[in-house]
Order: structure tokens, then sequence, then C-alpha cells
């Protein structure tokens, strides 16, 4: 019994030392640096970074930027790969070419988001096809959908990566929480199919799978390569603009960067002391 | 310790443990004592003689295959053959140097990860604001006896004194890259290139990164009339003037770039991408030899030709800088020491090699190398570096870059 307590404790302290400590850590060398206490150039305590980041307002736009990629990218797959489950009835990961839902995500988010540049781009292939097809005489004339203002070729992207992985996942709930017995029951006692589907599969579903999709939406919103490669200038996802301000000519703006670091670090804190605490999130 | 007394295998573990760490921290004590004897203070016989048999980490861009293999191929087998050093290549490029430096700096760490690194002026810059370099090295090295330091070009790295602390290794100018199949006749000035871009819109842009800004700064030199209004110290009347046209020109014709001037490719190489797969009629490269290499490689069509608009074009050296908490210095100084050698040089001046401009003053070779020199084939689809000299305008104090940076993002990005 005891080493199994100690086992339990070395194991708590481990998880310590090599996660919360070198995050926490990390929160406060960025806070430090963003109000002119740490790094080669720091003049002494001073809040002008955080002013003049918040005062540009780009900061603003720059989080509901990333904030709405997230959203869309998220609901849109999210809310396919669940009417592909219901349509499955949680038998889809049993058929043999569901093997086709783990190839987006042996793939690097890199690598998808160079295949979609070569897809979608102007001189891209579809532009080739449109080109000889004698829709468009020129590459300009292609329609945007990469480095275009509403981050098409982005979405899509995030949409493969998460489409696949919310199907496999889905369909596991599906069939490990028996939702299917669940909805024959109900149709047993009178329920029609519409209703089954209110009331029984979409609650079960959304109850078990919130937390996990919560975090996945997190990871969209801070996900770098995909945004560097499709996004544009202006606005930039957090990611991009982070990695920007760190790697300025000017080393004056190192601080301005780490303080949306730090930002960026609470809020990803705040929404997972919110997922703890609400019914059903992260135990 | 309960835990040590109670578990003897466990408590014989830890004392080794203490061993090993005692022995590990008075091993890098004695290596940083050793450390601390700095090269400058030592004859080269002793440079050479603590280099043998030693590592040496550069951290340089590896974009470019002909620069890999010239790198490669040539210099790591020579440098092993000639001083036994074993030069490890690192991926990374001015930010990432800066970044590791300063990160370790802050860190406390003497003996850092990088000995030297492939740096141009914005780099420099940071790195001599960091204190991140070490040096007056340059003169140390015996081939720097070569180097033509009378070439403001080379002597001045955005106008500031090299002073010993990066030692030249090559030097470009800024070309304009076009198709001529597609564009026959390319604008040889601003008003020219409103004019084409308004004929045909989606064709033009520049990246948001070093080599855009460099664009600038000769758009800036067509608007005062004369490179040398910028010559000097920053001054923030002649910014401010120049500057204010430059973004009114911009912010008017944006709207017939590509993609309506809405967004700008992040960096050269997108622009490249951009050339080769037919969006953009035009590319532009800090290295002006990259035309000859990119169709050598097939990256590039046949019918690709590079030019240096009325206005002229930055010409500028790039270095080699060693770091300040490097490990390993005097091998790092041996390294850039054959790096400026007249072979190194010659064979990097060859087009089919590399093309790199360089740095060495031929009058002050021996009659055997600069025949060598002249020999070197001449490039096939760029101007000579004598013609594109003739317009090469210096680099501008690093203020005006912060500046450029800065406002192009806020006046015109964002605008």
């Amino acid at each position: 019994m005891r080493i199994r307590y100690l086992h339990r404790k070395a194991g708590l302290a481990l998880h310590v030392l090599l996660t919360l400590l070198p995050l926490a850590a990390g929160g406060i060398y960025a806070l430090l640096y963003s109000v002119g206490l740490a790094g080669s150039l720091a003049p002494g305590f001073t809040l002008r970074y955080w002013d003049s980041l918040i005062s540009r307002g780009t900061l603003w736009q720059t989080f509901a930027y990333s904030a709405y990629i997230m959203m869309v990218s998220v609901l849109l797959s999210y809310a396919s790969a669940l009417a592909l489950v219901i349509s499955g009835r949680g038998r889809l990961m049993q058929q043999s070419r569901s093997r086709i839902f783990y190839l987006p995500l042996a793939m690097p988010a890199l690598v998808l988001a160079f295949f979609a540049f070569r897809f979608f781009s102007g001189g891209g292939w579809l532009a080739s096809l449109a080109f000889r097809a004698g829709w468009i005489e020129s590459p300009q004339e292609f329609p945007e959908l990469v480095n275009d203002p509403y981050g098409v070729g982005i979405i899509f992207v995030h949409f493969l990566l998460a489409f696949a992985f919310f199907s496999i996942y889905l369909d596991r709930v599906y069939a490990n929480e028996r939702i299917g017995e669940q909805v024959q029951s109900a149709r047993v006692l009178g329920a029609g199919y519409g209703q089954s589907l209110r009331r029984v599969v979409l609650p079960m579903i959304l109850r078990k799978t919130w937390p996990a999709v919560s975090l996945y939406a997190l990871f969209v919103f801070g996900s770098y390569e995909v945004p560097l490669l499709l996004g544009r200038s202006s606005p930039e996802m957090l990611s991009v603009r982070i990695v920007r301000m760190l790697s300025r000519f000017n080393l004056e703006d190192r601080p301005e960067g780490f303080a949306i670091v730090f930002a960026y670090m609470m809020l990803s804190v705040l929404a997972v002391i919110l997922l703890r605490k609400s019914k059903g999130g992260l135990r | 310790m309960r835990i040590l007394r109670k578990d003897s295998a466990a408590g014989r573990m830890g004392l080794a443990a203490v061993f090993f760490l005692s022995f590990f921290l008075s091993s890098c004590r004695q290596a940083e004592s050793k450390a601390e004897l700095s090269p400058l203070q030592m004859s080269w016989e002793e440079v050479l003689q603590e280099a043998r048999g030693s590592t040496v980490h550069l951290m340089m861009w590896q974009g470019d295959p002909f620069i890999n293999r010239y790198m490669n191929e040539y210099v790591k087998p020579k440098l092993d053959s000639l001083y036994g050093i074993h030069l490890v290549l690192l991926e990374g490029q001015g930010n990432r140097i800066v970044s590791q430096v300063m990160t370790e700096k802050e860190a406390g760490i003497r003996r850092g990860g990088i000995d030297m690194g492939w740096i141009n002026g914005e780099t420099f810059y940071q790195l001599r604001q960091i204190e991140g370099l070490f040096g007056p090295f340059v003169e140390k090295l015996p081939n720097s006896r070569y180097i033509d330091f009378d070439n403001p070009f080379i002597a001045f790295d955005f106008q500031q004194a090299v002073e010993g602390y990066e030692c030249p290794w090559g030097n470009v100018q800024q070309v304009i890259i076009y198709d001529s199949l597609r564009v026959p006749d390319p604008p040889r000035n601003m008003e020219a290139l409103a004019a084409y871009v308004e004929a045909r819109p989606g064709t033009f842009t520049l990246s948001n990164d070093f080599t855009g800004m460099t664009l600038l700064k000769a758009f800036l030199t067509e608007l005062a009339g004369a490179p040398d209004t910028f010559y000097g110290p920053f001054r923030e009347k002649t910014y401010l003037k120049y500057s204010g046209k430059l973004w009114d020109w911009l912010n008017h014709y944006k709207k017939y770039f590509w993609r309506r001037g809405e967004t700008f490719p992040d960096a050269v190489a997108s622009l490249h991408q951009l050339f080769i797969n037919g969006e953009l009629n035009f590319s532009m490269s800090n290295n002006d030899a990259e035309v000859d290499n990119k169709i050598l490689q097939g990256l590039f069509p046949e019918s690709t030709r590079a030019y240096v608009p009325d206005h002229g074009s930055i010409q500028n050296s790039h270095y080699m800088g060693i770091m300040a908490n490097g490990a390993n210095k005097a091998g790092a100084m041996v390294v850039a020491n054959f790096l400026i050698s007249p072979e190194a040089q010659w064979r990097k001046a060859d087009p089919a090699v590399w093309g790199d401009g360089t740095v060495l003053a031929r009058k002050k070779l021996s009659r055997e190398w600069q025949k060598k020199f002249a020999a070197i084939p001449h490039r096939k689809y760029s101007p000579s570096r004598d013609e594109i000299g003739e317009k090469a305008i210096r680099e501008f104090d690093a203020e005006y870059m912060i500046r450029l940076y800065e406002d192009f993002r806020k006046k015109v990005i964002e605008n």
C-alpha cells in the first residue's frame, strides 16, 4: 500500500515537475518580460508595452479572428462528423473503408496546408483545370481560396483534420455509451425518430464529448503552421502574430510579443478552469 | 533520506548519482576555465592548435541547394582535411540566431549552442545591441589582409562600422526578377511600375520581409532623387518626408497589386512560389546570382531574367559572426579564415557553384589568383556585377529599417 502511495505521489511530483512547473515558469517569465523586468534590454518596470498593445486595437482583431476560425472549423467538422456517425449508428469504424479516416490524422498539418495551397491557389491545380476548361483566362481571375479574407483555406485544412478526429471519436462514444440501444428503447416506448434524436442521441453525445471538443477548439485557436501558410498579413491568427512579434527586427517589440503570450496563457488557463467547474466537464 | 536508508540499492544509486554529478560539474568547470583563454590573446599558431580536432557549430540558412552543396561537399571536407575541424551546420537564420543567443544570455549560459552564424546587417545590428558578438577578431585572421575594406559596401553594415565583429563573406545586390516572355519591357522606375500594375492588375507585389523592405529603400531613394539622402545616421525629418510619399504611393496603387494589396507574401520564398506558378510576373532577390542558380536548378523558366531599375538597388554584404558565448571561438576563427581564403572565395564566385560576389580586393591577390578570378565564367541570365554595381545603393542606418517594417504594417497592410 505504502509503495503504491509513494508511486502515486512520485507520479504527481513528476507531472508537476515536467508539465506544470515549466508552464508556470514560462508564464511568469512572459509576464516579467512584458512589464520590462526580464530580458537583455529590460528597461525596468513599465506598463508601456501593454498600453501600446491594447491601444492599437489590432490585438482584439487577432483574438476575434482566431476565435472565428476556431468556431467555424470546429462547428462545421463536429456537425458533419455527428451527422455521419448518427447515420452510421456507431458502426462506422467497424467497416474496412473506415481506415480512410485515419489518413488525415497521420499527416502533419503543414503538409495538409501545403497541399491546400497547391490545390486552391491562383496558380494551383484547380485553377489550371479551370484554365483548361476555359472558365478563367488568367490566375488572377480564379476565386481567392487561400490567403483570402475569410480564412477559407485555413478552415478547410482544420476541417479535414478535425472531421477525421471527431468521426473516430464520436463513433467510439456512440458505441461505448450504447446509444443505439437507448434509441431502440425510446422507439419501443413510442418516440419518433426526430424525438429520439433530440431527446436521446444529441444530449448524450454532446454531454460526453464537449470537454474534448473544447480542448480541440483551444488547439485550433492556437494553431500556427496552417494560418502561417494560408492566412493573410492582417488579421493574423494568434500564434502567427506572437511569433512575428518575438522575431521582429526591432528587439524593443519583444515585450509586446510576451504580453500576448501571457494573455493567451491566461485565457487557456481560464478555459480549462471553466471546463473543470462545469457539469460533465474535465475530471 | 529515509527511503535511501531503507533501500540499500537505491542508496548506492543515489551516491553514484552524487558522484557523477560532482564529476560532471568539475569537468564543466575545467572546460570553462580552458575556454576563458581568449583566442584573441593567442598567436595564430596557437589558435590553429586549439581548433584542431574540435567541432564548430555554424548556424546558417540552408534553403538553397547550391549553397548547401558548396558547404557540404567543399567547405566541410576541406576544413576536416586541413585543420581537423568537424563543421556542423545548424538550420536557422537571423531571427533564430538572435533568439537563441538572447535566450542563452538571459539564462546565463556561457557556452552556447552556436559558435558562429551567417548574418546580415539586420542580425548584426541586433546582436551588437545585445552584445552577442565576439570580437574584434577579423584582423587576427591571416586571410583578412585580402579583404576589400576600402569598399564601403563591405566595411559598413547598415551604416555601422564592422569594426572586426563580423567577417565579410560575400557581397550581393538586390535585383528584380521577371519572366521575359510575360514582361518584354520591364518597368524601370516607379512611374512605369504604376502604369504596369494598372494595366495588368494582380501580377506584382513585394514580400513583407527583409527583401521587400530593401525594395522600399530603393523606392525611397527614387522619391528623394539621390541615394545619399539616406546615408549617415538616421534623420527623422528625412524619413517622415519621403516615407510619407512612399505610403501615399503604395496606398494609391496597392489596389492593383496581388490580392489588391490586402495581403503580402510573408517571405521571398512565397514570392518565388507565386512567380513560378504564374500568379505573379515579378519576384525579387537580394542575391543577384539567384536567377542563374534557379534556372540551373530547373525552378525558374529559362525565360527568367534579372535587372536593376533606374532608381538603383541596395548592395550589401553578408558576414560570419562569432558568438560571444560560443563554446569554440578558436575553431570558429579558423573556419572564418578559411571561408575568406582566395580558393574558397573563388570557388564560391563561380555561377555554377553559387555565384556569390567576392569580398576580396583583387589587387591584393597574387597574380595567379587574379587570373583565376578574371576567368570565372559570366552569368547567362542576369546582368554582370559591374553593370548592376553602377546602380548600387548603400544600406541605410538600421533605424530606417525598423521604421519601414513598422510603418509598412501600420500604414499599408493594416490601413
